[in-house]
């Protein structure tokens, strides 16, 4: 990967695939390794961080004879991710302007950008 | 490697972490192995237990990410008599040592001064019996006029005496002369080194060619 997802981000994306549903550890590695390319080793320690700041608690829940440990998103958990996607809606506005500013012909968008961004 | 493989490379990696800190690990990754499709599956996907250990070192602060590691120059090494701690170790010794130091030292000179001593008390001996047995020989004339017998006496046992001086006197001075033989000796033989690490192994060769 060309830009790797650090850890922030990483933050900022496990706080906000659980604002939709708690979720177990192992769909929790699944979704993000694919979406962000992260390594799975990167995702239990910031579980842990997370964990320990308290944005997230955890429950146990049976699922056929064994225990599925959930992670859920606390209200400091979610007062966290609302910082977190405000800076990165900064910082994306920023580098868009960066890449493609406006008003300059050279910096047009084209074909071989992937087209338009927006 | 096995499932129960992997976890115990973790956990052994993991060992300086408190136990709870441990256990919450364990029980992530064994939940990993348990959702997985297989065995095989879940080991191919995670790869080495000691990447996943050092993230989690790294995380809890027991091992410095690799950001703030400093590149190349390694810190130069001291050498251990210039550090503190050898000087701590010498001073907080000193109560032992320095006793020990003053009596090797003192016993040293004690035995320099009975070597000495030892010398000094031969050599006393030997110009006594010398000195001693002349005198006699000289005394005995007083007692030539009265006594003769007694005058043969004295006279016969001053030149034992002085003979035994004699003796002795000339086996000093034979250990003398070889002590001074042996210095000269090596004074030549040191000289001699000298001159030839100055012309170098060459120079009696060439000599040798010229002949």
């Amino acid at each position: 990967m060309l830009l790797p997802v650090n850890a922030s981000m990483l933050e900022a994306c496990v706080l906000s695939v659980l604002s939709r549903e708690d979720t177990y550890g192992y769909k929790l590695t699944q979704a993000l390794t694919e979406k962000t390319g992260v390594s799975e080793s990167s995702l239990y320690p910031v579980l842990r961080r997370l964990q320990k700041n308290g944005a997230l608690t955890t429950y146990d829940e049976n699922f056929s004879g064994r225990n599925r440990r959930y992670y859920q998103l606390s209200a400091e958990g979610r007062s966290l991710l609302h910082a977190y996607r405000r800076e990165w809606r900064e910082y994306k506005r920023s580098i868009d302007e960066l890449l493609w500013e406006e008003g300059c012909e050279k910096c047009q968008p084209t074909e071989m950008d992937g087209g338009d961004p927006a | 490697m096995t499932r129960n493989d992997w976890l115990a490379a973790l956990r052994a990696r993991l060992s300086a972490l408190p136990a709870e800190e441990q256990e919450s690990a364990l029980r992530y990754y064994e939940e990993l192995f348990d959702e997985a499709g297989s065995e095989g599956e879940a080991l191919a996907h995670l790869g080495d237990p000691a990447r996943h250990a050092e993230r989690i070192l790294q995380e809890s602060g027991v091992v410095a990410a690799p950001a703030a590691q400093a590149f190349g120059e390694k810190p130069k090494k001291e050498p251990f008599y210039r550090s503190v701690w050898f000087w701590l170790c010498v001073i907080f010794t000193l109560p032992f040592t320095l006793p020990l130091a003053l009596g090797l030292g003192g016993a040293a000179i004690g035995v320099g001064c009975a070597l000495i001593g030892a010398v000094v008390a031969i050599l006393a001996v030997i110009a006594s019996a010398l000195i001693g047995g002349l005198v006699l020989c000289a005394a005995a004339f007083f007692f030539l006029p009265g006594s003769p017998f007694a005058f043969l006496a004295m006279f016969g046992g001053g030149l034992v005496l002085s003979g035994l001086g004699a003796l002795g006197s000339l086996g000093i001075g034979a250990i003398f002369a070889a002590i001074g033989k042996s210095a000269k000796a090596n004074r030549a033989k040191k000289a001699e080194r000298a001159r030839q690490a100055q012309t170098g192994p060459e120079g009696p060769k060439e000599g040798s060619e010229n002949a």
